[in-house]
C-alpha cells in the first residue's frame, strides 16, 4: 500500500472522509411521509409532512404509576404563538389525535370520538385548543401504557403562515402500572450492551496484546512498528486463495464467538420469567444481530474460508480464477459487519429480526418504529449480497475452467461438487435478497412505497423475495457441510464413497427442489391457500435426496475400517443431529401443524438442529480435517475429544427442550414470558446448557492456538485422503502448485461407460465446455 | 399446548410415529456400522486401493440406491396424503362457508394490543351483554361449542394472533383480511399471543380468550 503519489493520497483521504461521514450520521436524511402509515392512521394533520417545533403539545393529569381500572382526568393542550385562529369563539382552533396502548380514553361525546383505534376530535371539537379527557386505566396493571399525542394548531385562515395556516407536533407519554413492579423478579441492573461491548473490546485488546507478544518472542532484537507493519500489510493486501481463506476463517470464527456471546446474554434474560436483565428494545437487537451474525458473518464466511482454501487444491489449480475479486469479496464483507453493528454504538442497534419483515422495517409502526440503526444494517446486508455474488462467480468460474487434467465432472471430489451446487444456488437466489433489501432501504430513506399498503405497496412481496433467497440460503450453508461429511466419512472408513454419482445427483436435486419450497416459511402469512398445498408437497420432496445422501453415507461405512479421529466424531454427530433436524423439518409444511408451530420455539429448535447440528458440526469436522493441511500441524486429539463430548452433549441438552417449548406454544422472539405460562423450568435448563455449549467452543479456540505451536507435524496426507489437496505439502506453497498435477483414475473404473443421465446432463449443462473433457 | 380435540394431535402423532421409526432405524444402523466396522489398529486396510491423487474405485449398487430413493418417496407421498386432511383448517370451501353457523369477530392488531369487535350478541360470565358493534380491548368473549371465525387485520404493521390452545395462527396484514377458524369445546380462559415480531412490545401483546357456555344454544360444551 504505497501513498507515494498525490493522487492516491487524495483518494484515500476522500474515502476516509466518506467513511467517517457514514458512521457519524445515524440515519440518512429520512423524510417520513407523515406519522404512521399515512392517511388518518397517524396524524398527517392535513398537508404537512413535517411536525413543527412551534407547536407545543402537552397532556397533563397522567399519574406516575396507575392503579387498575381507575379513572384519571386529563387535560390536553395545544399551544402555538404563531397561528391565531379566526373562526371560533375564543380566536383559536386546533385538532388532535391520541393513540393509547391500553385502557379506555374518552372525552365530551360532542367534541371527541374514537376513530381508527385512536381518540380524535369531532367537527365541533375542532374549535378548541384545550380538551378535557378521561382515561380509564386497564384492569391489568402489570403493564406500561404508552400515549402518542398528535396536536395541530390551525388558523382557519390559510394566509397566516405560508404552509396552509397550520402547524402540528407530537408528544409521547408512558405510564407504568402499579402491578408492574411486583411482577418483575429483581435482577441486578446492568447495561448488557456495556457488557457486550466491553467483552468484545477486551477480546480485541487481548488479541492485539497476544500479537505484540508473539512478535516480541519471534524477534526480540528487531521489535518495533516496522516488522509489524510489513506483516500486517501482507495480510491486508493478500490475494492468494490461502491467505484470503485464512482471513475469512479468522473473521468468521471471531463472529461465531460474538454471535454466541449475544446468545448467551439473551439466554440470561430468558432463564427466568418476567426477567428484565436486558430491556426489550436491546433484547430485540440482540436476537436480530445474533441471527444475522451467525448466518451471514459466521456460517457463510466459514464456508467461504474452506472453499477458498480447499477448492483450488482439490481441483489442482494454482489459485482461484479471479484472485483480486476474491480479496475484494472479503473486504466488502469485512466492512459490511461494521455497518451491521453500527447502530449498537448509540444504543440503536437494528431490531428488525434477521427476516426483516416490512412494514416494521420499512418505516412502519407509529407507536414503536424500528431502531435508527436499521438503515445502516440494511446497507450492510446489501453489501453482503454483493460480496457473496462476487465470490459465487469466482468459485463457479474456477471450477468450470481451472480443473487439472483428470479432474472431470464426474471425477471431482464431493466437497468441490457441493461448493459448485451451493454457489449456483447462491448466485441465482441472491438477487432476490439484494432487491428486497434495496427496496427496504429506499422505503426508509427516500420515501418510496414498495411496502406501504396505503399507497399500493405490498409487505407480503418482501416475504416472497426474502424467502426466495432465504430457503435456498439454508441449502447453501448445508450443502458444503454435506460435502465435508462425504470426504471425512469416506476417508475415516478408508473406503471410497458409496454411490458417488447418486451423491452428485442428490445434491443437484436439492439444488433444484430448494428453489420451489420457499412458501413453507409463509404458510400463515395470509398467502393464497392454494399455494400452501403446493409448497407442502414440494417441501416434503426435499426429504428424498437428503435421505439418499444419509443412506449413502451409512453404506460407505459398511465394510470399512472406521478410525475415530475428532473429525470422524463430528461427522457421525452430524448424521445424528442433522437427521433429527431433518425429521423435525417434516412437521412444518403440514398446514394443520404449522398453524401451531410457525414462529414458536419448535422452529427455533428445528433450525438450530440443521444449522448448528448440520452446518456448524460439518464445519467443526472440516476444521479438524483440514487444519493439518493449512498449518502443517495436527490439532490435539485429546482436546478434540473433550470438545466433541462436551459440545455434542450440551448442544443436544440446549436445543432439544426447545421442541417441547414449541409444542407448549412459546412464541419466538419473546423478550419475556409470564411465570404461570410454565415455560420457566425448561428455559432455565436451556440457558444453563447454552453456557456449557458456548464455553466448550473455547476448547476449540485454545486447541487451534496451542496446536499451531505444539501440534504433531502432519505430513502431506495425515488421514489417508485421495484427493489432490493431499498431494501437496502442508502447508502448501504459493502458488499452490508449481506444476499443474494430473489426477489419476483407478483402473477398476476403466471401461465404465458413463450412463445415459451423465451424458445427457453433461451436454445440457456444460454445453460450452470442450466435448472431450466432458465425456472423458 | 393444543387441546386434545384439535386436528393438531392426530397429525402430530402420525408424524411423530414415522419420525421415530425412521430415526430409530437410521441410528440403529449407524450404531451397528460404527461398532461392527470400527478399526482395531492403525494399520491401513485398503480394500479400495486408495492412493493420493487417484480417483478411487466407484462403488455403487443400483438396486440399493433405487431402494432408498423409492422408500422415502413412498413414505413422503403417504404422509403428504395424511397432511392433506389438515388443509381444512385454512382452506375452507366458500360455498360450505356460507352455510356454516359461525360466530364472527373482527380482530384488529395495533402496536401493542388487540381490539375485538363483535358481530353477534354475547353475554359475559358477569352478565355484561356485548352487542354487535361493541368492542373490547385485550380480551374477548366467545361461545363454547360453536365455530369461531376471527376476521383479522391490523392498523399498523404485521402482527399474528396465536392461540396455542387451538393450534391456530395467521398473520394480520394491513388492509388485508385474513381468517382463522376454531371451535372451542371447553369453557375457560385461554391466552392469545402475538406471533409475528412487531417491535418492543411484542412479548406483552397478549389477549385473553374467554370461552363461555351460552345457555340454551344448539352447541354442546364440556364444562370444566
Amino acid at each position: 500500500m504505497s501513498f507515494g503519489k498525490g493522487i492516491k493520497k487524495r483518494s484515500f483521504a476522500v474515502l476516509v472522509v466518506l467513511a467517517l461521514a457514514l458512521f457519524s450520521i445515524p440515519e440518512f436524511g429520512a423524510a417520513p411521509g407523515g406519522i404512521g402509515t399515512g392517511g388518518d392512521e397517524g396524524c398527517l394533520c392535513h398537508n404537512n409532512a413535517i411536525p413543527s417545533s412551534d407547536t407545543v403539545v402537552t397532556l397533563t393529569g397522567l399519574p406516575g404509576t396507575f392503579n387498575a381500572s381507575t379513572e384519571y382526568p386529563l387535560v390536553l393542550t395545544v399551544e402555538n404563538q404563531n397561528i391565531i385562529g379566526s373562526q371560533d369563539t375564543d380566536g383559536r382552533n386546533g385538532g388532535f389525535r391520541i393513540l393509547f396502548s391500553s385502557g379506555d380514553l374518552s372525552g365530551d361525546a360532542a367534541l371527541t370520538k374514537i376513530k381508527d383505534g385512536g381518540l380524535t376530535h369531532t367537527e365541533a371539537g375542532n374549535d378548541f385548543r384545550t380538551w378535557n379527557l378521561t382515561w380509564t386505566s386497564p384492569s391489568n396493571d402489570a403493564q406500561t401504557v404508552d400515549f402518542i399525542v398528535h396536536g395541530n394548531a390551525v388558523s382557519g385562515d390559510a394566509d397566516t403562515v405560508a404552509n396552509g395556516g397550520e402547524q402540528w407536533n407530537t408528544a409521547s407519554y408512558s405510564v407504568s402500572g402499579a402491578g408492574l413492579a411486583g411482577g418483575i423478579i429483581p435482577v441486578e441492573q446492568s447495561d448488557p450492551f456495556a457488557v457486550l461491548m466491553a467483552a468484545i473490546i477486551l477480546a480485541v485488546l487481548l488479541i492485539f496484546a497476544g500479537l505484540v507478544f508473539a512478535f516480541y518472542r519471534n524477534n526480540p532484537e528487531n521489535f518495533g512498528l516496522e516488522p509489524f507493519w510489513i506483516w500486517l500489510k501482507e495480510w491486508l493486501t493478500t490475494t492468494d486463495h490461502k491467505g484470503v481463506g485464512t482471513l475469512y476463517f479468522v473473521y468468521s470464527f471471531f463472529f461465531f464467538l460474538v454471535g454466541g456471546l449475544l446468545a448467551l446474554l439473551f439466554r440470561i434474560q430468558l432463564a427466568l420469567p418476567n426477567n428484565d436483565f436486558i430491556p426489550a428494545d436491546q433484547y430485540n437487537s440482540f436476537f436480530t444481530l445474533h441471527g444475522t451474525t451467525m448466518i451471514f458473518l459466521a456460517a457463510m464466511p466459514m464456508i467461504a474460508a474452506f472453499a477458498n482454501w480447499i477448492i483450488p487444491l482439490q481441483i489442482g489449480a494454482k489459485d482461484l480464477a479471479f484472485p483480486r475479486v476474491n480479496a475484494m469479496g472479503f473486504w466488502m464483507i469485512f466492512f459490511a459487519s461494521f455497518l451491521i453493528y453500527a447502530g449498537v454504538a448509540n444504543g440503536e442497534g437494528a431490531d428488525i429480526s434477521w427476516v426483516m419483515y416490512p412494514p416494521y422495517s420499512s418505516d412502519g409502526g407509529a407507536v414503536g418504529p424500528a431502531s435508527k440503526g436499521t438503515t445502516l444494517f440494511l446497507t450492510g446486508i446489501f453489501m453482503l449480497a454483493i460480496s457473496s455474488t462476487l465470490s459465487g462467480v469466482n468459485f463457479i468460474a474456477t471450477i468450470f475452467t481451472m480443473r487439472a487434467p483428470g479432474v472431470t465432472w464426474m471425477k471431482m471430489p464431493l466437497f468441490t461438487w457441493s461448493i459448485l451446487v451451493a454457489n449456483f444456488m447462491l448466485y441465482i437466489s441472491l438477487p432476490a435478497l439484494a432487491v428486497g433489501t434495496l427496496f427496504l432501504l429506499l422505503d426508509r430513506t427516500i420515501g418510496t412505497t414498495f411496502f406501504d399498503v396505503t399507497l399500493g405497496g405490498d409487505p407480503i412481496l418482501f416475504q416472497h423475495l426474502f424467502w426466495f433467497f432465504g430457503h435456498p440460503e439454508v441449502y447453501v450453508v448445508i450443502l458444503p457441510a454435506f460435502g465435508v461429511i462425504s470426504e471425512v466419512l469416506a476417508t475415516s472408513a478408508r473406503r471410497s464413497i458409496f454411490g458417488y454419482k447418486s451423491m452428485v445427483y442428490a445434491m443437484a436435486g436439492i439444488g433444484i427442489v430448494g428453489f420451489i419450497v420457499w412458501g413453507h416459511h409463509m404458510l400463515t402469512s395470509g398467502m393464497d391457500p392454494a399455494l400452501r398445498f403446493i409448497m407442502m408437497l414440494t417441501t416434503m420432496l426435499v426429504a428424498i435426496p437428503t435421505g439418499v445422501k444419509i443412506f449413502n453415507w451409512l453404506a460407505t461405512l459398511w465394510g470399512g475400517s472406521l478410525v475415530f479421529k475428532t473429525h470422524t466424531l463430528w461427522a457421525l454427530g452430524f448424521i445424528v443431529t442433522f437427521t433429527m433436524g431433518g425429521l423435525s423439518g417434516m412437521f412444518f409444511p403440514v398446514v394443520g401443524m404449522d398453524t401451531h408451530f410457525h414462529d414458536t420455539y419448535f422452529v427455533v429448535a428445528h433450525f438450530h438442529y440443521v444449522l448448528v447440528g448440520g452446518t456448524m458440526f460439518g464445519m467443526f469436522s472440516a476444521i479438524y480435517y483440514w487444519y493439518p493441511k493449512a498449518t502443517g500441524k495436527k490439532l490435539s486429539e485429546r482436546l478434540g475429544l473433550l470438545h466433541f463430548l462436551v459440545g455434542f452433549i450440551s448442544y443436544n441438552a440446549t436445543f432439544w427442550p426447545m421442541h417441547t417449548l414449541g409444542i407448549m406454544g412459546m412464541p419466538r422472539r419473546y423478550h419475556t414470558y409470564a411465570a404461570e405460562s410454565g415455560f420457566g423450568d425448561l428455559n432455565m435448563m436451556i440457558s444453563v446448557w447454552a453456557f456449557v455449549f458456548g464455553l466448550s467452543q473455547l476448547i476449540l479456540l485454545w486447541n487451534m492456538i496451542y496446536s499451531y505451536k505444539k501440534g504433531i507435524p502432519a505430513g502431506n496426507d495425515p488421514w489417508g485422503g485421495w484427493s489432490l489437496e493431499w498431494a501437496t505439502s502442508s502447508p502448501p506453497p504459493t502458488p499452490s502448485f508449481h506444476e499443474i498435477p494430473t489426477q489419476g483414475n483407478d483402473p477398476a473404473n476403466e471401461g465404465h461407460e458413463d450412463g445415459f443421465l451423465v451424458r445427457w446432463s453433461a451436454k445440457l449443462w456444460f454445453a460450452g465446455v470442450k466435448e472431450k473433457e466432458v465425456t472423458k | 399446548m393444543p387441546a386434545e380435540y384439535t386436528i393438531f394431535w392426530p397429525i402430530f402423532n402420525t408424524f411423530l410415529f414415522w419420525s421415530i421409526l425412521v430415526g430409530v432405524f437410521t441410528f440403529a444402523l449407524l450404531l451397528f456400522l460404527i461398532i461392527k466396522y470400527r478399526s482395531n489398529d492403525e494399520e491401513f486396510d485398503n480394500p479400495d486401493n486408495i492412493q493420493v491423487g487417484v480417483f478411487p474405485v466407484e462403488r455403487h449398487n443400483m438396486q440399493l440406491e433405487l431402494a432408498w430413493f423409492a422408500g422415502p418417496t413412498v413414505l413422503v407421498l403417504y404422509i403428504t396424503w395424511i397432511a392433506w386432511q389438515s388443509m381444512i383448517t385454512v382452506w375452507v370451501d366458500p360455498v360450505e362457508l356460507e352455510n356454516r353457523d359461525q360466530f364472527e369477530i373482527h380482530v384488529q392488531g395495533v402496536q401493542w394490543g388487540w381490539d375485538f369487535e363483535y358481530t353477534e350478541q354475547i353475554t359475559t360470565e358477569d352478565g355484561t351483554v356485548l352487542e354487535p358493534g361493541d368492542s373490547t380491548i385485550g380480551e374477548v368473549w366467545v361461545p363454547c361449542g360453536q365455530e369461531i371465525k376471527f376476521n383479522i387485520t391490523t392498523i399498523d404493521i404485521l402482527h399474528a394472533p396465536f392461540i396455542p390452545e387451538y393450534g391456530v395462527k395467521e398473520d394480520a396484514v394491513p388492509l388485508v383480511n385474513t381468517y382463522i377458524y376454531f371451535t372451542p369445546m371447553e369453557n375457560g380462559t385461554y391466552i392469545m399471543y402475538c406471533a409475528e415480531y412487531c417491535g418492543d412490545g411484542h412479548s406483552v401483546m397478549l389477549a385473553d380468550i374467554h370461552v363461555v357456555d351460552v345457555p340454551n344454544d344448539n352447541y354442546e360444551c364440556n364444562n370444566v
